[in-house]
Parts: structure tokens; C-alpha cells; sequence
């Protein structure tokens, strides 16, 4: 047997595609999908493959809506990592509309760290984010929260998604996330499933998002009291880290290729949660592959070797050392499959990285006046 | 047209050098966040500028979530945990 990775990540998707919700922009392919929950002998499997993989097995249960499973589900998952070598560590990504005393107290006795979907304000996220019968859900998110922090809890992470509704808004949403005082991050739509279907009807200009990111990073910059915007540190951690590369030559990242597989509840294989509505991206199966023969799948190999040296037009970019070209998964969607192209959002990363190499090189000069700081 | 190497390499070190700070560099900017990412960063053993071959534990609060460091994922969707400690 060859010698343990020191860690990985493993997407699990417990309840598969299953949603109790319908929302329009969902990277889920087809219609909103029944759960169809992993059984204990494939579960078993995954756990126990991982744990002969790696020292320490991060899972992020993902969807779908993953507390479709059931607490029970979750209970004996979390009794089956025990019982295993590997150190496991798991957070969960979810609507939180199904979250009730139980499930609250199970989330915050077992220390999981829970991310949610919102979008700030009520009829930004209600537009998109809603039930088979087109009622939105955003006040059953926040009950969701509010149900976390009455257990203790008060760290939900959120991720909101810059759609047409919601340009020309970011301030709104800004202060609404301010009020609300939940961390969160943002992103263009992913073209992927309802999300690529809906795009020309959901998917905001690129460039609108970039300018009115950068009209929000001059604010948060100067505001000691916002919650973290998880998106705008990256942009400034992935230049700082970059910029440390380009002086010392390490650091350098490596893609999250190297480091991801996500896993259906049959146990089929992809290489990351986004890839997993893309059939032909299908790695394998864990009731007759290993994690090492996963991340040496050849498709796999392909994403994992993709960077800036790899894919047409890094080369010369001031940023490439800080982006590391992007997503695999974006640019394979964007490029119909050719991991030589560039990711489609990398125009408006270059505003993004330029703007605030602009602001920070005029702040150490003195020449930048603070924004709203209030 | 292509530019040399060398002076390509030149360019990108010039242009990214702005942001090659100490903690106490970040702090005179004026900004709390960029001053938070700064310090953090030295409080979490340099992670965010460190040798990641080295894959150490968090210094801070003795998680995993640092090792590897969740930078080095660009899915939205797995690196929440970024945000936390």
C-alpha cells in the first residue's frame, strides 16, 4: 500500500441532487430532483476509502440540499468517522430552511461549520431562490440562522450570486449584509444546469459585476464595522501571495484539482462538486476504485495540470500568479471543453486585481481618501 | 507583441510588489481590512504567503482548515471554513 496523502477534501452529496427547493439558477441540471439518499454500505465505503487515503479527510457535504438525508444519516456518518484512523472534519453547505431544534442542535453540538445561500435582501434572493411552487425563501434561511445563533452558533457564512436582479444593488446589499451581520462572499452566476439554461435571463454582465465589486471594495476597505466579504480578502490574499511567489519563487498554488474529488450518493466519482452535472466528467466509482486511482483518473491529471503555463493568454498576465487561471471547471464550461481556455469571469478578475493594486499602491503613497469608514 | 521574459517578469514583480508588506506596513494604510488580512495572516503562521509544500497545522487555533491552506481552493462552494477562527 503506498504511503497516506496528508489531506484532502471530499464532496459528499447525501441526498444527491435533491432539493425541497426549485431555485432557477441551481448548477443542478434538469428539473428540481427528489432526494435519493446514499445507503450505509456505499457510505461506509466512501469513509473508509478516504481514511486509507489520507491522514486527515475534510468532507463537505454538499447538494443538492444535504440535510435532506436526515439527521439520523448524518449521525451515523459522523459515529463511522470515529470509528476510522483518519481525522475527519466536516462542514456543510445548505438552504437552512430545514433546519429545526433538532438539527441545530446536532449541527452545533458536532461543531460543524455551516454556509447557507443568500442574497442579502429579501426580493433580490426571493426573484430566484424558491420553492416547486415559485414562493421565496428568504425568511426561512434567516430562521434558519436565527435558529443556529439561539444554539450557540453564529458563524454562518453565506454566499450570494450576482444575477440581473441584483445589478446595479451591490450597496444595497452590502448594508443589508452589514445589518444582518453574516460573513459572506459573491460570485457571478455558474454556468452550469438551471444556472446555464437561466443564463440569459438570470446572468448579469461580468464587467457590471467587476465595476460595481470595485465601488464596493472602496467602501469595505474603510469599514471597521462589516462583517468579512470572504471574496474581496481572497482577491487581496491571492495578490499578496502572489506577490511573495514573484519575489521568492515559493508558494506558488496548486489547483484545487490536486486537492478535491466529490462523490454522488451511488458513489460515483467527479472531480469536484461542480463537475458532478457532467456525466462525462465521471471519474469512477469508490466501490471499486481507490482515491488514489480516482486522482490519477486521466481527466482528473488534465484539470490538475492546468495553469498559467498551460492555458493561452496567462503568460503575459500581470495576475497570474495570483488567479493560478481560475477555475478548471468554468473554463472546461466556457471553452466547450478545452481546459486551454481562459475562465470567463477573468476579464472582470483583472478590474478586480488591478483596481485594488491601485488602491493599495496609492494608500502607500498617502494619495487615496478614506471611504465611508462609518 | 510579446514582451522578454526579463521584462515581463520585471513588470509583474513591480506591479505586485505594492502588495509585499509587513504587518506593520499594512497597519500605516489606514484600512482594517487590509490590516486584519495582514496580521491574520502572520497569526496563522504566514499562511497565506508560506511554502505551502509545508502544509502546517493553524498556530492559532490548532485546526485543520489551514492544512492545506483553503486558499488554495477556488470553489466558492468549499471554502466557507476561510472565514472561521
Amino acid at each position: 500500500m503506498t504511503q497516506k496523502v496528508r489531506a484532502f477534501t471530499l464532496t459528499l452529496k447525501p441526498a444527491g441532487d435533491g432539493c425541497n427547493l426549485a431555485c432557477t439558477h441551481c448548477y443542478v441540471a434538469g428539473e428540481p430532483k427528489k432526494a435519493h439518499v446514499m445507503n450505509p454500505e456505499t457510505l461506509h465505503e466512501v469513509l473508509e476509502r478516504a481514511s486509507e487515503h489520507a491522514e486527515r479527510v475534510k468532507i463537505s457535504w454538499h447538494g443538492g440540499e444535504p440535510l435532506l438525508a436526515g439527521v439520523d444519516f448524518w449521525k451515523e456518518a459522523l459515529e463511522y468517522q470515529s470509528r476510522l484512523p483518519a481525522r475527519f472534519r466536516n462542514i456543510v453547505q445548505s438552504n437552512l430552511t430545514l433546519v429545526d431544534e433538532a438539527w441545530a442542535d446536532f449541527l452545533v453540538k458536532n461543531r460543524i461549520p455551516v454556509g447557507t445561500s443568500l442574497d442579502g435582501i429579501r426580493d433580490i434572493h426571493d426573484a430566484y431562490r424558491v420553492h416547486p411552487d415559485g414562493s421565496g425563501s428568504f425568511d426561512e434561511v434567516l430562521r434558519g440562522i436565527d435558529l443556529l445563533r439561539e444554539h450557540g452558533y453564529d458563524d454562518v457564512g453565506a454566499i450570494a450570486c450576482y444575477t440581473k436582479y441584483m445589478a446595479g444593488r451591490l450597496m444595497e446589499v452590502y448594508d443589508a449584509f452589514r445589518k444582518l451581520g453574516i460573513s459572506w462572499k459573491i460570485s457571478p452566476l455558474i454556468k452550469s444546469g438551471r444556472g446555464d439554461e437561466a443564463d440569459g435571463d438570470v446572468g448579469a454582465d461580468i464587467m457590471d459585476f467587476a465595476a460595481e465589486f470595485n465601488a464596493m471594495v472602496d467602501r469595505y476597505l474603510f469599514d471597521a464595522h462589516s462583517p468579512r466579504i470572504g471574496t474581496v480578502d481572497n482577491f487581496i490574499a491571492d495578490l499578496a501571495a502572489g506577490a511573495k511567489s514573484e519575489r521568492s519563487g515559493v508558494g506558488a498554488k496548486r489547483s484545487c484539482q490536486n486537492s478535491n474529488v466529490a462523490i454522488d450518493p451511488n458513489g460515483d466519482a467527479y472531480p469536484c462538486g461542480r463537475f458532478t452535472q457532467t456525466p462525462e466528467a465521471r471519474l469512477g466509482n469508490v466501490h471499486d476504485m481507490t482515491f488514489e486511482e480516482i486522482f490519477s483518473a486521466s481527466f482528473k491529471r488534465d484539470l490538475a495540470g492546468r495553469n498559467y503555463d498551460t492555458v493561452e493568454g496567462c503568460s503575459g498576465c500581470d495576475y497570474r500568479k495570483a488567479c493560478m487561471a481560475g477555475c478548471a471547471h468554468s473554463a472546461w464550461l466556457d471553452n466547450n471543453g478545452d481546459l486551454s481556455g481562459r475562465d470567463g469571469i477573468c476579464e472582470a478578475n483583472k478590474e478586480i486585481y488591478g483596481h485594488i493594486l491601485h488602491v493599495v499602491g496609492s494608500l502607500r503613497k498617502g494619495g487615496v481618501a478614506n471611504g465611508s469608514g462609518s | 507583441m510579446a514582451v522578454a521574459v526579463e521584462e515581463y517578469v520585471d513588470t509583474v514583480a513591480k506591479r505586485l510588489a505594492v502588495m509585499d508588506m509587513s504587518v506593520s506596513e499594512a497597519s500605516a494604510l489606514g484600512s482594517p481590512v487590509i490590516e486584519r488580512i495582514y496580521r491574520e495572516a502572520v497569526e496563522m503562521d504566514d499562511c497565506i504567503f508560506r511554502d505551502r509544500a509545508k502544509e502546517e497545522r493553524c498556530k492559532k487555533c490548532e485546526c485543520d482548515e489551514h492544512d492545506p491552506c483553503p486558499r488554495d481552493y477556488a470553489c466558492d462552494h468549499t471554502c466557507n471554513e476561510c472565514q472561521k477562527d
